[in-house]
């Protein structure tokens, strides 16, 4: 018995005939519901990163969300932190309000600017107050997020204001180095570790065994700038109707839905796009535009929801590019099981009225414990 | 101010990221077509580099009709090249990213730069329009993440970069690439004003290894991590009640940080 | 004045306006462009007639019977009427004759006129509606003649048949230059002597679409004059007979075609005129009425819409349905070639394949190097220059397809059981460029085809065997007319020969459910090969419950032409039709021999039939054996 398999010893199952593992559930009931959440893990007092006077410094700039730093953003604050040496600093420089710890992320300085939120497109009085703390600090790195957010264009300007050599769209990087994809991510290219780096999404783990001082500067003085760009605001929109090419969540339903309603119910709570496979789209449940598949769209939904989908070939071509496939099917057997990180057996619509109620009460629930935390 | 404005597109050698056929760059292409949209034929498509480039027959057929090509000199400096020939245009329009080569989209900053004008990226729409005071402005709608858009307005001049999903649609046809014409201008000697790192291509394509603070565990919790890495995917939740389903369905979405809440 | 010299002028003025008319009818066509004819096939009309035309009428018994009667009848009048009365001869044996043949014609008219009371919804009604009258006036006019011309004349009723004499004239003479329903008969035998594909009356397949001249800028077929001059002709050769209409998939299906309504929007293109004649069925959801052309506007959208063209499946069911011969087809595919090669207006999904095909040579955008990733447990030699075999495998787009793969699987698995020297293409194989060249990317086509016969050059084999019939279709019929000339057999020709050899030995399939067998258009239509399936079926002790339509008649998967990619929307999908077809034979199972109608047969939902490839059928008898 050489290939044993290895499974958490701590979840029940049974292996089913088609190889796949099988939780038990009326066990997993009774356990934490909370399992996974991060929000609740045990948070152990962690050491500081150095206790050494700063020599020089890595600095880290990104736009925050609605107060809190993304995934992206904490990696770029991280990215500054693991290739510090005990004698350089970190800076952090947090465009938009921050309502959390930066010194958690890594950050042993933190300038908050909170009138230069993402939400507005000011970039010539970003890039000036960021310049000027170029100047202050003469940080020997600073790493960005290269996000669509406002971050990407950033460090676009002010590389090209400062001619600086620089790296972008960043995918692995250490003390020395960059790597980047080479044309069109054929190949990769590596260079010496320039002074400007944004990074691609998922190049360094934002998890750290260390914090970071975390002294709140007091912001300079917003610089009066004028702006050659007129800022005419965003467009209201509605998360149903995003195209799905650019959803990251997607609630899609097949043959096996029954009612409509529910799926946009569920989609909304869950503030997914609406897709469809084609045998819901010939039935007329959905547009055209909804149906994904071979001879629809393809998407690249980091979360997808398959509700009553079988998971033919033509509609798995188009899910190739989605990271988490979570299917609801009455049959073991469909082709899509093999295809999803998890499946759920059962009627589409009971488990979609279940999900919709557990939801929409962890929602309120998750609401409530956070507007406690601010 | 004249009463026509002057749209010119920039265009790069385009590579199939699977075969490395050359092809036109998909942005670009995207790019190009907005391009018609605002001027027509009147549009200039540029190309700085050879004239022999494969891939300038794929934008011929793109509908290009005719494209100017600046050779590049030994500095091989797009920018400053671009810069000269382009300084009398109003709107310059890029794709986002080039596929050959490390595709940075520095370049429209770049650009931008050197001929002292404003840039905005990520751009879906553009429309021009004469203002009251006898210049030209445009009304940008501009891309953002989660389905959101944002509306700028600017006068011009200035560069615009195109995003990949800018509603238009490309239309290849074969007879446009043999009616098209490439139209060589003389190579302008240019100082170099954008450094490059020093970019070493590997031949093999790798997956890239994440950056990880260095933590010293213990072989139980490297166990663990090892265990719960494998515990990914597959999974099938037969039983129990509609209820429980749903929690696995929560849980899951939760452990994966898929919501947030 | 005598009757006699009545009718004698009758028929000289008769022939003089046929012949004015004509003449402005032949313009028309002479206006298409310039084609290679063989002035001889005009005296090849009565074989072609009798043989090519009738073998396809005869499927109708009724009708070829009633037509035999009428035309013959008319004929035999009309040449006899020439004789007698032209020549001013007057012979009362001649009149006899004459009376004859008119009875003849009056009998075959008189079923014309039975069928065209309850007409069955395929033909046209309009024009067609009205002539068992004017020929059964005709007919009636020439009895009454040669009766009273024998007898004495009562002057009313010498008046009377000389009326009746020349409505059916009007009918004959006038109608024919002007366009009316009797234009078929002169089209029809001129389109005999000048078809487009004279190698059809040498009993040949010819199925081949013929290569564009990219190089003198020839784009395909804009407007009418764009067609030849002898596919214009051909299109008045229509009988509105609704023969094609009746086995269009795309018409099954509710897709906006009908290629009868398509043959006679080209002929108001032809004469400058519009749809509102019509008097057939309309593409299915577009209105008649609101089509216009002339011989040198553009036809799409104004005189056919881009949704009509793009719904063909390029099955050929009208082409082998329709008794005037003509090329649908190749007419849809004209089309198309203009649509993507001057306009690049290509719908649905098809444009992302096509840049597929340019850019990586596969139509899924796969590296070439994956192709064969299923093979690798298999021990298949690769072929290489200076590696002399056999016979060289060549598996096709299926290759990329999880599902496909199983039965190219099944197939190296029987080559290897039969001790077949063979090897794959491996990564030098790319698309042969059938897709491409069914949505009128003739460019990408003849790009990809080029390659292809550098590459089949470099190789030393004696055969290709394939199991997709496109594949083969392209090499073996259209690469010739590009220098490429192979011996191209399908994997059940193969597997049948192997069988009947003795070399592949075959067990009795284990197969219990009842099963049908489906015959893809470009192996059966295409290529005529329909027993060798059948017989590989009967070697493994199955026995095939046949479905309403099958072998060269058989109804289309839908697979075919790129129409999966351009997708046009109708009421029912044409696999779904298929698959009821399968259920009305009462098969469990339905037996394929194409990765095209594997996944189409495949994407129906709901309960179905199972769709399992022959290769996959022979493979599992000999696991049973072993
Ligand atoms: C050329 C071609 C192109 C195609 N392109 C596409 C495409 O782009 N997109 C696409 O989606 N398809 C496409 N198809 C069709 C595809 O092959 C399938 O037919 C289709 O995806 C099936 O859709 P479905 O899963 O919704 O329906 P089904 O196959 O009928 O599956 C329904 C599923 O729902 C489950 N179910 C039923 N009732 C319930 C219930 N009450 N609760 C829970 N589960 C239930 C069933 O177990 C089943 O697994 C294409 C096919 C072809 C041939
Ligand atoms: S080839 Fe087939 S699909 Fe096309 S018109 Fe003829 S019958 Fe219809
Ligand atoms: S094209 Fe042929 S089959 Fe169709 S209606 Fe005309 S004669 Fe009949």
């Amino acid at each position: 018995m050489s290939d044993v398999k290895r499974v958490n010893p701590r979840r029940p199952y049974r292996m089913s005939p088609a190889g796949l593992r099988r939780i038990v559930l009326g066990e997993i009931a009774s356990a934490d519901p909370h399992i996974g959440v991060t929000a609740h893990e045990a948070q152990q007092a962690k050491p500081l990163r150095t206790r050494e006077p700063a020599k020089r410094w890595h600095m880290a700039v990104a736009h925050s969300d609605r107060g809190r730093l993304d995934d992206h953003a904490r990696e770029a604050i991280a990215a500054a932190s693991i290739l510090a040496t005990a004698d350089t600093g970190i800076v952090a420089v947090i465009l938009g309000e921050l309502h959390e710890n930066a010194g958690e992320l890594g950050a042993d300085k933190i300038v908050v600017f909170p009138d230069l939120d993402a939400s507005r497109f000011q970039p010539q009085r970003e890039e000036a107050v960021v310049h000027a703390l170029l100047d202050d600090f003469k940080p020997a790195h600073v790493f960005m997020p290269d996000n669509l957010r406002g971050d990407g264009d950033l460090g676009r300007r002010l590389i090209a204001k400062d001619e600086a050599v620089a790296a972008t769209h960043v995918i692995e990087l250490d003390a020395r180095h960059v790597s980047v994809g080479w044309s069109g991510g054929a190949a990769i290219a590596k260079a010496p570790l320039p002074r400007f780096v944004l990074l691609a999404p998922g190049a360094v783990d934002a998890k750290l065994p260390f914090v970071g001082a975390g002294e709140l500067l007091p912001a300079p003085k917003l610089p009066s700038v004028v702006e050659a760009y007129r800022d005419l605001g965003l467009e209201p929109m509605e998360t149903a109707d995003i195209a799905l090419e650019e959803a990251d969540f997607i609630v899609s339903a097949g043959n096996g839905v029954e009612n409509v309603e529910t799926l946009g119910t569920l989609a909304r709570t869950l503030g997914a796009a609406v897709g469809a496979s084609r045998v819901a789209v010939d039935e007329g449940k959905f547009s055209r535009d909804k149906q994904i598949g071979a001879s629809g769209k393809s998407v690249n939904a980091t979360t997808y929801f398959a509700i009553g989908i079988s998971g033919a070939v033509q509609h798995l071509q188009g899910i190739k590019g989605c990271r988490h496939v979570i299917a609801i099917n009455r049959d073991g057997g469909a082709p899509i099981v093999k295809r999803a990180d998890l499946t759920v057996i059962g009627d589409a619509e009971e488990l979609m009225q279940a999900l919709i109620t557990r939801v929409s009460q962890a929602r309120e629930q998750g609401e409530v414990s956070r507007s406690k935390d601010e | 101010m004249s009463n026509a404005f002057t749209v010119a597109v920039l265009i790069s050698a385009g590579r199939h990221p699977v075969s490395g056929a050359p092809r036109a760059c998909r942005g670009d292409a995207v790019a190009m077509a907005l391009g018609r949209r605002m001027a027509g034929d009147g549009v200039r498509v540029v190309h700085a580099g050879a004239a022999e480039e494969p891939s300038l027959q794929d934008y011929l057929a793109l509908g290009a009709g005719t494209i100017e090509v600046l050779p590049l000199g030994n500095s091989g400096d797009a920018v400053a090249a671009l810069a000269s020939h382009l300084k009398s245009v109003d709107v310059i329009l890029t794709g986002s990213n080039a596929e050959s080569g490390a595709g940075s989209g520095l370049l429209p900053y770049a650009l931008a730069r050197a001929l002292a004008r404003p840039v905005v990226a990520n751009v879906l729409e553009a429309r021009v329009q004469k203002t009251a005071v006898e210049g030209w402005d445009v009304e940008i709608r501009q891309f953002l993440p989660k389905g959101q858009r944002r509306r700028i307005g600017c006068a011009l001049p200035l560069v615009i970069a195109v995003h990949p999903l800018a509603p238009v649609q490309l239309k290849y046809a074969y007879a446009r690439r043999v009616s098209g014409r490439i139209e060589r201008f003389p190579e302008t000697p240019a100082e170099t004003c954008v450094v490059q790192p020093g970019w070493t291509v590997e031949t093999a394509s790798r997956r890239p290894i994440r950056l990880k603070a260095r933590e010293t565990k213990s072989g139980h919790a490297r166990m663990q991590a090892a265990v719960v890495a494998e515990a990914k995917g597959g999974v099938v939740a037969f039983e129990g009640s509609t209820v429980d389903k749903a929690q696995v369905m929560l849980n899951y979405l939760r452990e994966h940080r898929l919501v947030d809440f | 004045m005598s009757v006699a010299v009545a009718v004698t002028v009758l028929f000289w003025v008769s022939v003089a306006t046929l012949a004015i008319g004509l003449a402005r009818r032949a313009r028309l066509w002479r206006s298409g462009r310039e084609a290679t004819v063989e002035w001889t096939g005009l005296l090849a009309v009565p074989k072609r007639y009798f043989v090519d035309l009738h073998h396809v009428v005869a499927r109708d018994p009724y009708i070829a019977n009633t037509h035999i009667a009428t035309a013959g009848g008319a004929f035999a009048a009309l040449v006899l009427v020439a004789i007698n009365y032209g020549l001013g001869l007057y012979a009362p044996v001649l009149d006899w004759a004459i009376l004859l043949a008119a009875a003849v014609m009056l009998t075959g008219v008189y079923f014309v006129w039975m069928r065209r009371r309850h007409p069955p919804l395929r033909l046209s009604r309009g024009a067609w509606n009205r002539l068992p009258y004017t020929l059964a006036a005709f007919a009636l006019g020439l009895a009454l003649l040669t009766l009273v011309s024998s007898q004495t004349l009562s002057a009313g009723i010498a008046i009377a048949a000389l009326a009746l004499l020349l409505a059916g004239s009007a009918e004959l003479a006038l109608g024919i230059g002007a366009g009316g329903p009797m234009k078929h008969a002169v089209a029809g035998l001129l389109h005999l002597a000048f078809h487009p594909r004279p190698e059809r009356f040498a009993g040949v397949r010819s199925t081949a679409l013929s290569p564009l001249a990219l190089s003198n800028n020839d784009f395909g077929t804009r407007t009418p004059s764009d067609f030849l001059w002898t596919e214009l002709l051909s299109f008045d050769a229509c009988v509105e007979c609704g023969k094609c209409e009746q086995s269009c998939p795309a018409f099954g299906a509710g897709q906006p075609l009908n290629p009868k309504k398509l043959i006679q929007d080209l002929v108001a293109g032809l004469s400058g005129s519009n749809d509102s004649a019509y008097a057939g069925r309309p593409y299915p959801g577009i209105p008649i009425g609101s089509h216009r052309g002339a011989l040198s506007a553009a036809i799409i959208p104004k005189l056919i819409e881009a949704e009509t063209v793009w719904s063909c499946t390029t099955c050929r069911a009208c082409v082998e349905e329709c008794p005037m011969l003509i090329e649908h087809v190749d007419a849809i595919v004209g089309m198309r070639r203009s649509l993507n090669l001057t306009q690049g207006e290509v719908p649905g999904t098809a444009p992302e394949t096509l840049c597929n095909l340019r850019e990586t040579e596969t139509q899924g955008g796969h590296a070439r190097t994956a192709r064969y990733n299923w093979v690798i447990d298999l021990d298949v030699s690769v072929a290489a220059p200076g590696k002399p075999v056999d016979l060289l495998l060549i598996a096709g787009e299926g290759a990329f397809d999880m599902r496909y793969q199983r039965t190219l699987r099944a197939l190296v698995k029987l080559l290897k059981a039969a001790r077949v020297d063979f090897a794959i293409l491996g990564e030098r194989e790319r698309d042969t460029g059938d897709t491409a060249r069914r949505l009128g990317d003739e460019a990408t086509f003849q790009a990809l085809a080029k390659r292809n016969i550098e590459t089949f050059a470099s190789l030393d084999f004696k055969r290709i065997v394939t199991s997709d019939p496109h594949v083969l279709h392209s090499l073996r019929n259209e690469y010739p007319a590009l220098g490429g000339k192979y011996t191209v057999v399908h994997h059940t020709a193969l597997l049948a020969e192997l069988a009947e050899q003795g070399k592949l030995q075959l067990g009795k399939s284990a197969e219990a459910r009842a099963l049908t067998y489906h015959d893809p258009c470009y192996l059966g239509r295409y290529n005529g090969e329909t027993e060798a399936p059948r017989a590989l079926l009967r070697k493994l002790g199955i026995e095939v419950r046949e479905m309403q339509r099958s072998g060269l008649r058989g109804r289309c998967c839908g697979g075919g032409g790129g129409a999966p990619l351009t997708d046009i929307p109708g009421k029912q999908r044409i696999p779904d039709i298929r698959m009821a077809d399968a259920r009305d034979a009462g098969a469990d199972v339905i037996a394929v021999a194409c990765p095209q109608c594997t996944a189409m047969l495949e994407g129906v939902a709901g309960a179905r039939a199972e769709v399992l490839d022959i290769a996959e059928l022979a493979a599992a008898s000999l696991e049973a054996r072993a």
